[in-house]
């Protein structure tokens, strides 16, 4: 029973951390900023200085 | 995360540039060891050894028997938001000192306990976490909790000579830094439990951009709290087989100081310091001290749920906590060939005399290779000699200036 309920547990995790992460590439990956900038036409504006990071 | 086939050995990458010395001498190892074998390869074994040491050493240093307690300090260590965001900012030299200590805190125990030549093994662990200042100060002060005041001594001696590469080229620089770093690099709120319960969740990097997004998980205050009450818990337990308590201390200390730029009357504070007490801009981006804080809240959680019979339950809860750290943040960290351009140009400017310099000046850049991300430029660590760059920061488009100004205004004058 404790070898089956750890399994059980072990499959969840697994698939929790799969669906959410899925739900985070979808939303957030890098590359689709740059597919949807692209799909749009727009030319991001280039600042004379970059930011490191924005909080 | 910039790493290049074969980094130049220059004056820079020993300290003795007009830049503060902050990769020092991390780009001289660097530098040195890219002459035999590939920037890649480097890179992939740095990235390998700080996941696997950083578990691996956690999970050694419970005293138990029990093999599920020590998957859940490693997990505990090695899976967490600390490591994923400095991870996603590419501050792999502060990571490398993070898994260091684990191995600096069994060699302190063994000193401790007087083993005959403890004292190297304390060396041979703190290697890794002496190729930057912030790792070094880690590894001393866990080294300093563990090893007792019996021999505070000899940690300190052996702590000011490894870290002998940064702190003396620093002694070239006024060690100055411009106060504004204070707020911008302060510790972020990432949920409702604003940035204090952010912090004591070993996250609050100040940077929005590399937050995983399970961060904002709006049970993750509460589950912060009830993972740190349950690891007090296993401290007490724990604090009858080994001295835990000094490594406790520590930790708190690392989240104070990883909270002083937001509690009330900080920020004058260390605006004073950094303005005006050399080497005080290592309290810039304070949150890298809650370091300290991931060892004691790993060891103490593990031993918390030690008389549990679904021990590993922990772990993968651990892990459901922090899903998007897997596979490289899907799809955050993933490798880049660099165009045959950079190539083409390193070829060029070899055994040619004078500096280089890049225009616009910027310590950051936005490549179409890159999917246009933002990265530290690689031109100081891919072109041969020395690169002019400007180390000023820019966050959120407030600029934090940078020490070397004499530098950036000739480069600006060209």
């Amino acid at each position: 029973m404790g070898l089956v309920s750890f399994l059980v547990a072990v499959v969840a995790g697994a698939a929790l951390a799969g669906g959410v992460g899925a739900v985070v590439v979808a939303q957030n990956h890098p590359d689709k900023v740059v597919e949807q900038r692209q799909e749009q036409g727009q030319k991001a504006a280039e600042p004379e200085v970059l930011d490191y990071g924005s909080r | 995360m910039v790493f290049t086939p074969e980094q130049p050995l220059n004056a820079a990458a020993f300290g003795l540039g007009d830049a503060l010395p902050r990769a020092v001498p991390v780009d001289a190892v660097v530098a040195l060891v890219t002459q035999v074998v590939s920037g890649q390869l480097v890179q992939k074994l740095v990235l390998f050894a700080i996941v696997f040491a950083s578990g691996l050493g956690a999970a050694l240093l419970v005293p138990t028997d029990k093999t599920g307690v020590r998957v859940v300090a490693a997990v505990a260590y090695s899976w967490n938001a600390y490591v994923a965001e400095r991870l996603f900012i590419g501050h792999w030299t502060l990571l490398l000192g993070y898994a260091a200590l684990p191995w600096v805190a069994k060699a302190g125990l063994k000193m401790r306990d007087g083993a005959p030549r403890a004292w190297t093994g304390l060396v041979l662990a703190s290697l890794p976490a002496v190729v930057s200042a912030p790792g070094g100060i880690l590894a001393l002060g866990t080294a300093l909790a563990t090893a007792g005041r019996r021999k505070a001594w000899q940690v300190v001696a052996i702590g000011v000579v490894l870290n002998a590469p940064w702190w003396v080229p620093s002694l070239l620089h006024n060690g100055l830094s411009d106060p504004a770093g204070v707020e911008a690099f302060s510790a972020r709120g990432e949920n409702w439990g604003g940035p204090v319960l952010s912090v004591l969740g070993l996250g609050g990097i100040w940077n929005a951009e590399v937050v995983p997004a399970s961060r904002a998980n709006p049970m993750l205050p509460v589950i912060t709290v009830l993972l740190l009450g349950a690891a007090v818990l296993g401290l007490r337990a724990l604090s009858k087989r080994m001295p835990v308590w000094p490594l406790a201390g520590l930790g708190v200390l690392g989240a104070v100081l990883a909270l002083v730029a937001v509690l009330p009357g900080g920020v004058p504070v260390l605006e004073a310091l950094i303005e005006h007490v050399p080497g005080a801009g290592l309290l810039r981006d304070s949150q890298k001290w809650v370091a300290w804080l991931a060892l004691p809240f790993a060891i103490g959680l593990a031993v918390a749920v030690e008389r549990l019979r679904a021990r590993l339950l922990m772990a993968v809860l651990l892990l459901g906590l922090l899903p998007d750290l897997a596979w490289g943040g899907f799809g955050r960290l993933e490798p880049v060939d660099y165009p045959p351009d950079w190539a083409a140009v390193r070829e060029k400017l070899v055994d040619r005399p004078g500096d280089v310099a890049v225009f616009p000046l910027s310590a950051f850049r936005r490549f179409e290779w890159n999917d246009r991300r933002t990265q530290l430029d690689p031109a100081p660590r891919y072109l041969p000699g020395t690169t002019v760059v400007d180390d000023s920061l820019s966050v959120g488009g407030r600029i934090v200036a940078g020490e070397d100004r004499g530098r950036r205004g000739c480069a600006a004058a060209i």
